[in-house]
């Protein structure tokens, strides 16, 4: 034990406050220091006197001076307010009325902007007359217009309309040749992906396919294709449209889009 | 008749009763008042302040909250009365009033002595200490009580009573006061 915790046990001791063992561990404490036992002693002396002091206090009677001060013939108590306690269930206490009248209010608000920004003028539109893409909402007529590419010679016809929007690049492609033709749409992958491939009208002979950075059409008569890319970025990028005859290239050409 | 017990008189004149104040004081001016002379050190000053803190407990009682008990809110106002009092006052002038009263009574018996050298030391210690050693010695309070008085956490209580403790011990060790037996 340090002086400090002996201390505070004789002090503890003095006030009556320690229990059995804490006692039985001081006295042995005290036993086995002469010094701890000499400080004991002493405070045992102050405690005594202390007591002897608390004994013998001084008799006094000032009631009849206080009572004249406070004169209490004439003095009227201020009458105490009684507390009143409304006990109020939970439904009526203001902060949850308060509550409430807000949240429905927001609600009703909500409710009435939707009901006047909706607009019903479409809302029945046939689904056939529906334009656009599957991935916006503006139809290829609403979107930025990039170029429109034009290959005509006696082997080959070809018109390659290209428009994009924010997301999208839509690619119409219309193809025509007598003899089996070769086209490629060609693009970098990191700006670009593959949406969507649409056979518009074309002959069993013809096909499309797609690619992670082209794609690449073989045709024989007339063909219509859209095709739609993922526009990554919105930064200016070429896309290239090249037409290929016995794997020669007789055109090519390349169109810029996110021009602004 | 049973005795009253200490919030139904505080109740009793709050409706008006002059005899149940009477009795509360009855009841407690000779415990206020001691403790007052110990803390002022002067007959004259702690029965003017004895008085004092029965007019304020007087005036106060309308708002006594009964979940307290009497004895600790008058023993509240008593020792703010105390400080308050020892703050205004120089500390030296009753100091040395003792002092050059012990000298005077070196002759008396040393029973008286020691009394007097006690009393000496307990004015030498600091107000907010002193009134602490006075509520568990002369009003026997325990350290709960004390807090639930002066309003400072127990733990507070034991640490303060403890420095207090030391430094009466050793002042009454340089007065010579265990050379006495």
């Amino acid at each position: 034990m340090t002086d400090k915790e002996i201390t505070e046990k004789i002090y503890r001791n003095l006030d009556g406050e320690l229990n059995a063992s804490e006692l039985h561990e001081l006295e042995k404490h005290l036993s086995e220091h002469p010094q701890a036992a000499q400080f004991y002693k002493e405070w045992e002396l102050i405690r005594m006197q202390l007591d002897k002091e608390q004994k013998t206090q001084v008799d006094i009677d000032l009631k009849q001076e206080i009572l004249k001060r406070i004169n209490m013939e004439t003095y009227k108590q201020p009458p105490k307010k009684e507390k009143i306690t409304v006990i109020r269930s939970f439904w009526s206490r203001p902060v949850v009325k308060f509550g409430f009248v807000f949240v429905l209010g927001v609600f009703a608000g909500f409710m009435v902007f939707s009901f006047l920004k909706t607009d019903y003028s479409g809302a029945v539109a046939p689904t056939m007359e529906m334009k656009g893409t599957m991935y916006d909402s503006r139809s290829f007529d609403e979107m930025k217009n990039s170029d429109i590419l034009q290959y005509d010679s006696p082997l080959a016809k070809a018109v390659c309309n290209v428009r994009y929007s924010t997301k999208i690049v839509e690619i119409r492609l219309d193809l025509s040749s007598l003899d089996p033709i070769k086209s490629t749409i060609e693009f970098d992958y990191n700006n670009f992906t593959v949406l969507n491939v649409q056979n518009v009208s074309i002959n069993d002979k013809s096909t499309a396919m797609a690619a992670g950075n082209f794609i690449q059409i073989n045709n024989v008569g007339d063909s219509k294709f859209i095709f739609q890319l993922y526009n990554k970025n919105s930064l200016p990028h070429d896309i290239d449209f090249k037409i290929f005859q016995n794997d020669s290239p007789i055109y090519q050409n390349s169109v810029q889009v996110n021009k602004e | 008749m049973t005795k009253k017990d200490d919030n139904e008189l505080v109740y009793e004149v709050i409706h008006g009763s002059i005899s149940s104040f009477e009795a509360l004081v009855d009841r407690y001016q000779k415990t206020i008042f001691n403790m007052m002379f110990r803390m002022v050190g002067d007959y004259e000053t702690a029965k003017d302040l004895t008085q004092d803190v029965f007019v304020k407990a007087f005036e106060k009682m309308g708002g006594f909250n009964f979940k307290y008990r009497f004895f600790s809110w008058i023993y509240r106002i008593a020792v703010n009365e105390a400080i308050n009092w020892n703050r205004k006052r120089p500390t030296t002038e009753s100091i040395d009033r003792t002092e050059s009263w012990l000298i005077d009574t070196a002759v008396q018996d040393r029973k008286e002595e020691k009394s007097n050298l006690l009393h000496f030391e307990l004015r030498k210690l600091e107000a907010d200490y002193r009134v602490l050693v006075l509520l568990k010695y002369y009003c026997n309070m325990t350290y709960e009580e004390i807090a639930e008085t002066t309003l400072i956490p127990v733990k507070k209580v034991r640490s303060r009573l403890f420095i207090a403790r030391e430094q009466l011990k050793k002042g009454l060790i340089a007065k010579g006061f265990f050379e006495y037996d």
